[in-house]
């Protein structure tokens, strides 16, 4: 069975075969780094895949046709090897073109990348970054939260490689250090290697589960990112829980630590995607992880969803149901010279004095209900551990 | 094939000259310069031209503009620019003067 998947090449969208779309990939990334120091290269880049989908699109009969992988490979083979224009000879002769029979993948090789656009600062993490093929933020991502969870220890590591790797200094080296392109070099070790498969394998192997484990830490980090951001926001606004505009604001009832939670989320939801919209989810998120970003989102609404809809029952609940422990046979409730009856309404538990003035329990406290507020004069009355404390200020009916 | 290969740095050096040469006959994209020259010993491919075009463009010798076309994205055309004539007018001169160099040597046989 053969996946296809939908890309958009140069403004044309086209269904392309997975191993289609990685040849493809692969064919720009030598494209890419043939034409390194080349002013053109962006515009040259966008050309050349403008003349794929166009060569693409004259291949298939409609739109929804399907490109399949020897088409594309046929493409990219018409298309020939890159040759950067007005190269020296004498480095013409050197490195040489890189001919479309060298996109073979061969052993990998640990390079720095120091070019423009690579590295940041000794091009370590980009070195590291193309060589298990993982998106080079990710890496500095890691590199920096080791470096600060190790006291520093991760940035002697960096120092030292940055010593000892050596810096890709031809075109050569930086296809590579990527697995593409193929050397005298290369044939033999890879003829040597032949008589040792099982260390082979277990190279790519490794490489997999590396890949795979960079993809886990990846998609923590985001989440850990976001539950960081949300409990900061609860955090921030329980500072103001208490005090006097959150208190009467909330007065209907409903737990303030609900909203925190429904209000934290949602906005960080929402910014979090609107940042990732506004970066083109090009340097935020890596390609390869890019399709994750749809079925992620709606994990993380459901997930917060489903927190918030369980505080939302649950909190109200338990503290009514503390206060219910402390009513006599007959439902009624003796309260600072005064007796509250409890009734069930709407779903709230309801506190009725003898005044006829209905209260109503919320998390913890015992709040007027009766379209008035109590501000100032009437402090919300808590309920810890089947006690009941008066949180602050006086009790004192307000105007009711 | 043989004589193909042995003469490809040839070929090579004198792709920038075929390309000129083609586009002074008017303004054409890059793919149109591909095909004109396909039938030709210069015949090249994208991962060649369009390297070398940008380059020639960078050196003054043409100039582009983008233009709609009716299929697909718009396309970039490509013109020789009054540097590229001079140009043009200086490797004819000099390749008349080669040739005339082989005649003289004796290449006639």
């Amino acid at each position: 069975m053969n996946r296809v998947t939908l890309i958009n090449l140069a403004g044309r969208a086209l269904y392309v075969e997975d191993d289609g779309v990685e040849a493809i990939d692969r064919w720009m990334e030598v494209a890419r780094a043939t034409l390194e120091g080349d002013p053109d290269r962006d515009e040259l880049l966008t050309d050349f895949e403008q003349a794929i989908a166009d060569r693409c699109a004259a291949q298939t009969a409609s739109a929804s046709d399907v490109v399949t992988t020897p088409t594309v490979e046929e493409i990219l083979s018409a298309l020939g090897p890159v040759e950067p224009a007005g190269t020296p000879d004498g480095e013409a002769n050197e490195g040489g073109p890189v001919a479309a029979a060298e996109l073979r993948l061969r052993e990998r090789r640990l390079y720095r990348l120091t070019g423009e656009g690579e590295g940041m600062i000794a091009g370590v993490c980009a070195g590291l970054a193309a060589y298990v093929n993982v998106d080079v933020t990710v890496v500095r991502v890691i590199t920096v939260i080791a470096a600060l969870l190790s006291f520093g220890a991760v940035a002697l590591v960096y120092g030292a490689m940055a010593l000892i790797v050596p810096a890709a200094s031809s075109p050569d080296e930086r296809l590579a250090v990527r697995g593409y392109g193929e050397s005298a070099k290369d044939v033999m070790s890879r003829a040597r290697k032949n008589a040792g498969p099982a260390l082979a394998s277990l190279g790519s192997t490794l490489r997999e589960m590396g890949r795979w484990l960079a993809s886990v830490i990846y998609w923590v980090l985001v989440l850990a990112i976001w539950v960081v951001l949300v409990a900061g926001t609860i955090a921030v606004i329980s500072l103001f829980v208490d005090s006097e505009p959150l208190a009467t604001a909330f007065d209907d009832g409903t737990s303030t630590w609900t909203i925190a939670i429904w209000v934290s989320s949602a906005f960080w939801l929402v910014a979090g995607l609107l940042i990732a919209l506004a970066a083109g989810s090009r340097q935020l998120v890596a390609p390869s992880q890019r399709r994750h970003l749809g079925p992620a989102a709606v994990a993380f609404w459901f997930v917060f969803m489903t927190a918030a809809a369980i505080s939302f029952v649950t909190i109200p609940v338990a503290s009514s149901t503390q206060a219910r422990d402390l009513l006599d046979g007959e439902g009624r409730i003796e309260l600072f010279g005064e007796t509250w009856c409890l009734s069930l309404e709407h779903g709230l538990d309801r506190a009725q004095d003898t005044d006829g003035c209905d209260h109503v329990f919320a998390t913890g406290a015992i709040l007027p209900f009766d379209g008035v507020r109590h501000s100032g004069s009437f402090g919300p009355i808590g309920l810890t551990n089947g006690t009941l404390r008066k949180a602050g200020g006086a009790l004192s009916e307000g105007a009711a | 094939m043989a004589t193909n290969n042995l003469f490809k740095p040839l070929r090579r050096g004198l792709l920038e000259f075929a390309v000129l040469t083609t586009l002074s006959t008017g303004r054409h994209y890059a793919g149109d310069v591909m095909g004109r020259l396909a039938e030709t010993p210069f015949a090249t491919q994208e991962g060649t031209l369009y390297p070398l075009l940008s380059k020639m463009r960078r050196d003054g010798l043409l100039d582009h503009e983008w233009e709609e076309s009716d299929s697909g994205p718009p396309r970039k055309y490509y013109r020789v620019t009054e540097a590229g004539t001079e140009r043009l007018r200086q490797l004819i001169a000099y390749w008349k003067q080669l040739d005339n160099t082989l005649t003289e040597l004796g290449a006639t046989r």
